[in-house]
């Protein structure tokens, strides 16, 4: 599985990025850059876990504001300024849940489908693709967005990692756990349809 | 959390679209209100802290200047005439010291044969920092009297001026006796001193040194620690101690 580059940072560019951060924390004016070089992303992470466009618009606009005003905290690790929004964008986008604002949902296509279904080594039928449709939503949320950032979104464990605050190796472990809860429920299904894999 | 809904092949959103949502201006604006609310909390509790301060200070200031006043309002009321009338050559560095008290030119002065003292006298109830040197010219003899005295908020007991230190039997026995500020009229104390072979102790009614116990330490002829202890003195709040003073006598004259 190939992942998404977009999340891949050359030094360089993290050099760039502080810069910016140090700009800003003394000038909020200065955010620009990194507003405009993050807004799509965290949009998308967002987006991508809830139903309404409207509200995932607010959250986001939310999660750059609790940045800008949280900025003079932030702390330079060595991870790109990505992971920390990543983790505000979690935060705001849990506490919309908990207010009732938004509800939690799962967005995936066909493609994405087909290829978690190829991860199981099962053939992409019609009939598979609704097996695990119907059992994605019997996981459990923190199996769910390992599931999601790493299959869906195509996230790197190393990044994975950044944003749970986990180390790489726990990431990949922790997401390969998932996916076998998600196998086993997929087979589940398959059993209690009577089609029980030979 | 319960995950409530899987959607299968949503519509995509477009960067373009999404860059168009893009409003940095408003998480600004918010930021900024942000920060103002969390500077008016700030003040506000800040405020009351810097509120207490500012009071406390006011007020020490406010007495401390009162102090001051009454100080000054004491030494420019019984300063008037130039020292030079009685040291005509004497250099003085301190502006005050060029002043004499005015009560030396009072009657009970010429009966006393103590009467020629220099009389600056800082009784107020806060001692005023000052320095002075006097160069006596008319002697071959130049003495040099250097007097620092802290400037405290207590009442401090003083004769001509002095509360500790060396001090000369004329200064000693001025006949103004122990003062300690406008309000305050030392009633009595008790002064050790050393005349011939013996040590005395006797208790006074009054502030003045009894002339008798000035006789005795000049005719001891000898310079003496003496002590002043027990000084009882009436003032606005009754009857109040003063702090003791101990003086190293020269005798002069």
């Amino acid at each position: 599985m190939t992942v998404n580059p977009v999340y891949h940072q050359t030094s360089q560019l993290m050099e760039e990025e502080l810069s910016w951060i140090r700009r800003a924390q003394k000038d909020p004016e200065s955010f620009g850059p990194l507003y405009k070089k993050y807004h799509e992303q965290i949009f998308r992470y967002i987006y991508q876990r809830m139903d309404d466009e409207e509200l995932a618009f607010d959250v986001t606009s939310q999660v750059f504001l609790k940045a800008l005003n949280n900025l003079h905290r932030y702390e330079y690790r060595g991870v790109p300024f990505s992971s920390w929004l990543y983790r505000i964008a979690k935060s705001e986008l849990y506490q919309s849940f908990r207010d009732r604002k938004a509800q939690r949902t799962v967005n995936i296509d066909s493609y994405q489908l087909f290829e978690l279904i190829d991860e199981f080594e099962e053939d992409g039928s019609e009939m598979n693709k609704k097996r695990l449709f119907e059992c994605l939503p019997k996981l459990k949320e923190n199996d769910m967005q390992l599931i999601e950032m790493r299959f869906f979104e195509r996230r790197s464990f190393r990044e994975i990692g950044e944003i749970l605050e986990i180390t790489e190796n726990n990431a990949k472990v922790k997401a390969f756990r998932a996916l076998e809860k998600l196998k086993q429920l997929f087979y589940a299904t398959d059993t209690k349809n009577g089609n029980k894999k030979s | 959390m319960e995950i409530k809904k899987v959607n299968l092949d949503r519509k995509p959103i477009s960067s373009a679209y999404i860059q168009q949502k893009e409003d940095f201006a408003s998480v600004v604006k918010m930021h900024k209100r942000y920060s103002d609310i969390l500077w008016k909390k700030t003040f506000f509790y800040g405020g009351i802290g810097i509120a207490s301060i500012a009071a406390a200070s006011m007020f020490l200031l406010s007495d401390f200047e009162s102090n001051t006043t009454e100080g000054k309002n004491i030494q420019s009321s019984n300063n008037t005439a130039a020292v030079s009338g009685e040291l005509p050559k004497n250099t003085v560095s301190s502006e005050h010291l060029l002043a004499t008290n005015q009560e030396t030119k009072a009657p009970q002065e010429e009966a006393s044969p103590y009467s020629k003292v220099r009389k600056d006298k800082p009784s107020a109830s806060t001692i005023i920092t000052h320095e002075r040197e006097i160069e006596e010219n008319d002697g071959p003899e130049k003495t040099m009297i250097s007097e620092v005295s802290s400037s405290r908020n207590v009442l401090m007991p003083s004769i001509s001026g002095k509360y500790n230190g060396s001090i000369t039997n004329l200064e000693l026995c001025d006949p103004n006796g122990i003062r300690a500020g406008k309000d305050v009229t030392v009633k009595k104390f008790k002064i050790q001193y050393a005349s011939g072979n013996k040590d005395n102790e006797i208790e006074v009614t009054g502030n003045k040194i009894p002339d008798s116990v000035c006789e005795e330490i000049s005719a001891a002829g000898f310079s003496q620690m003496i002590f002043i202890t027990n000084i009882k003195a009436d003032s606005e709040k009754g009857m109040i101690a003063l702090p003791s003073m101990n003086f190293w006598v020269e005798i002069k004259g």
